[in-house]
């Protein structure tokens, strides 16, 4: 074996300990180490950033199992890196809400068509204009859903996002392609706030703005035959992706929670942590519990919203391109969340426990025969859906045990910025962007200029890279390419 | 050697409230007053200038607005976080904030503000459209004395 080397970044060490994962050794008031997945020259892209830093300070959290994992996409956020992964002990551990993030569920969903890219070539244009005009994005938007009552509200937080398939938007088949069947047990719409219920009374169906976008794609390429059957994908298939979350419902969930615990924490609980953000009570706590049916009756909210989504882009090509369902075959591939904390067994010191799984920016990725998928997913592990920037491409992977050993069975959830906003406008001073856009071949169309340039996907890590590590490592392995056409954001 | 003087000095003619300084996932700004109720002041512009435009937007309308802290770095967090609550509850965009009380005494003990706003509803035809605010985060926020007056940083997540 050869010798592993060590490198220090932006003055913290780093030890490899496979060709792609480094760890930061334990020291000061860390609990665990910390470990990175990177290539070599992924690295240097942390030099001007400080999550390498945040990954050890989430180390710091009490009842924080094995590890403080980075996935390869891993970026500075607030508290928690952007990218990161953390295991709590279910009894003596804390929830921590920085490490779910303010964006509760925020998330991805694939969709798949029986339309191919001769199809629709042609038509990209007019379903781009069309989804841009039916699908409320940017700021002050109001959902597609238009107003609810804080009672209809309150059905969706409890029930989850079964009640919006009642109501019609799409169909009772959808459900058991989201992660968790897009209900949560412990979710309870009275540990919400009515500030919180307010803002999400006008958002359910609506985009946002940022680095939520909507995509139609092409498939590009196929890794594996036999899983890209069973996800019923193929070559040169239309697919669309949809990227958002839980709207201003989630983020007040979060900064109600934020705000009272960065006091009781540390007054209550003595808990004390290296940055404000990862602010945290015990899970066994009336607060602690508090959030986290807060939480997740704000992950049923973002469930919800990308339901009624998904709804919208169907009667979008229905209608656009005059084809009935059952033509087009828009299906659900899946549906995962990428920002949200979850109780799971894992393996811990060779013995099953319980944990509370943060994934902050990361998605779960669960092996094949694992109890929480569907069937028709059982065989060939959990879809692992990574979306990249809109210039290149996104991918479809899928689960395996070494996740579950190594990750706490997670994957990574995106490219991941290397540029701040700032500096990709900057970047951006005198180019033309929309003809750029053209020149990749993808139609976009955004509410203002600025986004456009701080979305640009120089701001972004190589998603093929990042996706690279995860299928070197094993993690989670390739299975679909997905190549951008049409773009809509806020 | 010219660039920065001349920053330096247009920066003394024409003050800079507030600018934004790296941050790969979000916003981070630094804000710059004489006393403290203009830093306040200041960094309030910079939130609503994350909005909108903040030359598009016409002094229409008031709110009031109070928070309190324990700290320096609470308090200011909290009148960002209130601030911000004046958008997401009705859609309100700030052009100007006037602090009508700061109750700071140095001691351990709850320190609070008042302050005025003034400017009108969000109005997509009208206002340039920028980016939504999930947040004001406590994530190295900063609030210190130097020798021109004040300084603070604080992070928004977009």
């Amino acid at each position: 074996m050869t010798k592993h080397s060590e490198l220090a970044i932006g003055g913290i060490r780093l030890v490899q300990r496979t060709e792609n994962s480094w760890e930061i050794p334990k020291e000061g008031g860390m609990r665990v180490p910390g470990r990175v997945y990177a290539s070599r020259k992924m690295l240097g892209d942390l030099d001007h950033d400080r999550a390498l830093e945040q990954v050890k300070n989430v180390a710091y959290l009490p009842g924080i199992l094995e590890v403080s994992l980075g996935m390869p996409d891993i970026h500075w956020g607030y508290g928690f890196p952007i990218g990161g992964v953390a295991a709590t002990d279910i009894e003596t551990g804390v929830i921590s809400p920085g490490g779910v993030g303010y964006d509760i569920n925020c998330g991805v969903r694939l969709m798949r068509s029986n339309l191919h890219l001769d199809d629709v070539k042609p038509k990209v244009r007019d379903l781009v204009v069309a989804l841009f005009a039916a699908i409320p994005t940017g700021v002050g938007s109001e959902g597609a859903a238009g107003t609810l009552s804080i009672e209809e509200v309150d059905r969706i937080l409890n029930g989850g996002v079964g009640v919006v398939i009642r109501k019609g938007f799409g169909s009772p088949e959808d459900q058991e392609r989201i992660e968790q069947q897009g209900f949560l047990s412990w979710a309870d719409a009275s540990a919400v706030s009515d500030r919180a219920k307010q803002r999400g009374s006008k958002q359910l169906g609506s985009l946002g703005s940022g680095n939520h976008f909507l995509e139609i794609q092409v498939v590009e390429e196929i890794f594996d035959e036999e899983a890209a059957r069973v996800f019923s994908l193929e070559k040169g298939m239309i697919t669309v992706l949809i990227h958002s979350g839980s709207r201003g419902l989630g983020y007040q969930v979060c900064d109600d929670a934020v705000h009272a615990f960065t006091r009781i924490g540390r007054e209550k609980y003595g808990i004390e942590l290296p940055d404000p953000e990862l602010c945290s009570v015990p899970l066994h706590s009336p607060e602690g519990e508090q959030y986290w049916a807060a939480m997740a009756a704000a992950a049923h909210f973002a469930w919800s919203n990308r339901q009624v989504m998904m709804h919208v882009v169907r009667q979008v090509f229905r209608e656009t391109l005059r084809m009935p369902d059952r033509t087009l075959g828009m299906d659900l591939v899946y549906d995962v969340c990428h920002n949200i904390a979850k109780k799971e067994e894992h393996v811990i010191n060779g013995k099953k426990q319980m944990c509370c799984v943060h994934r902050k920016g990361a998605t779960r990725a669960c092996p094949p025969g694992h109890p929480d998928l569907p069937e028709i997913y059982r065989e060939t592990g959990q879809p692992v859906l990574v979306p990249g920037d809109m210039g290149r491409a996104s991918y479809v992977l899928k689960g395996t045990q070494k996740a579950m050993t190594e990750t706490f069975g997670s994957c990574c959830h995106g490219a991941g910025r290397v540029m701040s906003r700032h500096a990709s406008m900057r970047a951006c001073k005198g180019r033309n962007l929309r003809d750029e856009m053209d020149r990749f071949g993808v139609e976009v169309r955004a509410h203002g200029y600025r986004t456009i340039a701080e979305e640009m996907p120089h701001a972004y890590k190589d998603v093929s890279e990042v996706v690279q590590v995860m299928h070197d490592e094993g993690i989670s392995l390739k299975v679909a390419k997905l190549r951008p056409l049409g773009v809509i954001k806020g | 050697m010219r660039g920065y003087v001349f920053r330096m000095i247009s920066a003394r003619i024409f003050r800079m409230p507030f600018t934004e300084l790296p941050h790969t996932g979000d916003i981070r700004y630094r804000v710059t007053g004489a006393t403290r109720e203009e830093l306040f002041a200041d960094a309030a512009k910079a939130l609503f200038s994350t909005i909108t435009d903040l030359d598009k937007v016409e002094a229409k309308d008031e709110r009031r607005i109070e928070a309190f802290g324990q700290v320096d770095e609470e308090l200011f967090i909290n009148f960002l976080r209130k601030a911000l609550d004046l958008f997401n509850d009705d859609g309100f965009v700030a052009r100007d904030c006037r602090i009508t009380f700061l109750g700071i005494d140095g001691s351990d003990w709850l320190c609070s503000i008042q302050a005025t706003l003034t400017g009108e509803r969000f109005d997509r035809k009208k206002h340039p459209y920028r980016t939504e605010i999930k947040a004001v985060t406590y994530h190295g926020a900063e609030l210190k004395q130097t020798q021109e007056g004040w300084k603070a940083t604080f992070t928004l997540d977009l």
